[in-house]
């Protein structure tokens, strides 16, 4: 469920003052400095490099630049949100439009009409209030657990909206 | 299916994600089949971030607690919601996990992760269990998983 560790490949460019004996830490180093905490709608967002993949390759000279470029192969941490996955989220902000939860830095809008009717908008607590179990209440910090239902990609973000008109769904803990 | 009336006007002119990928029927598209990806519980997760911060953490001058928001967040995110604390329980459950060679790793991570109640709540938050596994081998597996819960 949105987290996985999958392989990827990152040409990475190197300054010729590195070309020494701490050339490998520099490269680590550099793929770390330039993958992590980045979206791609492809590969979801890279949380953490976990490992890279040795024999490191060798560079090759970028010609009138005096640059190497070293295609390096590693194992990544991502979250790749997916249509249709059951997740739960923690509660950011209430409206009277629905409700918007996060997954990390993944933000999931709730509309209204995907909220059940027999929950109420109460504009000055900001919740969402059970005409059933008046304890029951929706508001920000609390966890949600929700459906994803579709998913809005663009070149640096990623949101998603999503349900909690299903059995199972809604208020946990 | 996304319906197209109920999305906030902001979101209606953006590309959506094709139409194939659905978690429901384990859909997940190339870069994610079972061969390139290796679906990760939130306690797997939870562990694996926090190495990472306490060796960041080792390291003397600037580099030291330097992490995206991205990294932060998911961490926070991950704390919240761990069920198994610990690799040894992490462990057991991954253990327990594959011992039902039936289930695809998705769905592995889907049940650790959601930690249904019984058969039914686990084959209606995860669909494409419907088929795969009978009600009573599922209650069997989701009581071992709740054992091993803090």
């Amino acid at each position: 469920m949105g987290f996985f560790q999958v392989e990827l490949t990152k040409n990475v460019r190197v300054h010729p003052r590195h070309f020494h004996s701490k050339l490998k830490e520099t490269l680590i180093q550099t793929l770390m400095d330039e993958v992590e905490g980045t979206v791609s709608g492809r590969f979801g967002f890279v949380v953490s490099v976990l490992e890279v993949l040795q024999p490191l390759p060798k560079g090759i000279l970028r010609e009138g630049f005096g640059f190497a470029v070293y295609p390096l192969k590693y194992k990544a941490l991502v979250f790749r949100p997916f249509k249709g996955e059951v997740l739960d989220a923690v509660v950011t902000n209430v409206t009277r439009h629905g409700i918007f939860a996060q997954v990390g830095p993944l933000t999931i809008f709730v509309s209204r009409h995907q909220i059940p009717s027999d929950m109420t908008h109460d504009e000055e607590t900001a919740s969402y209030i059970s005409v059933v179990e008046k304890a029951e209440r929706i508001q920000r910090d609390s966890a949600i657990r929700l459906r994803v239902n579709g998913i809005k990609i663009d070149a640096s973000s990623f949101t998603a909206v999503g349900t909690i008109l299903d059995d199972y769904l809604g208020l946990i803990e | 299916m996304l319906n197209r009336s109920r999305v906030p006007s902001g979101l209606r002119s953006v590309q959506l994600v094709p139409e194939q990928e659905d978690a429901a029927t384990l859909q997940l598209g190339e870069d994610f089949s079972s061969e390139k990806a290796q679906p990760l519980t939130i306690s797997e997760v939870a562990i694996l971030l926090s190495r990472k911060r306490d060796m960041m953490r080792d390291l003397e001058g600037p580099r030291a607690e330097e992490f995206s928001s991205v990294f932060k967040k998911f961490l926070e995110y991950v704390e919240r919601f761990d069920r198994y604390k610990g690799l040894e329980s992490a462990t057991n459950v991954r253990n327990l996990l594959q011992r039902y060679e039936s289930l695809d790793p998705f769905e592995m991570a889907c049940l650790a992760n959601l930690c249904p109640a019984d058969a039914e709540e686990a084959k209606t938050t995860i669909p494409s269990l419907k088929h795969k596994i009978d009600d009573s081998s599922l209650n069997q597996l989701l009581q071992d998983l709740a054992s091993f819960t803090h």
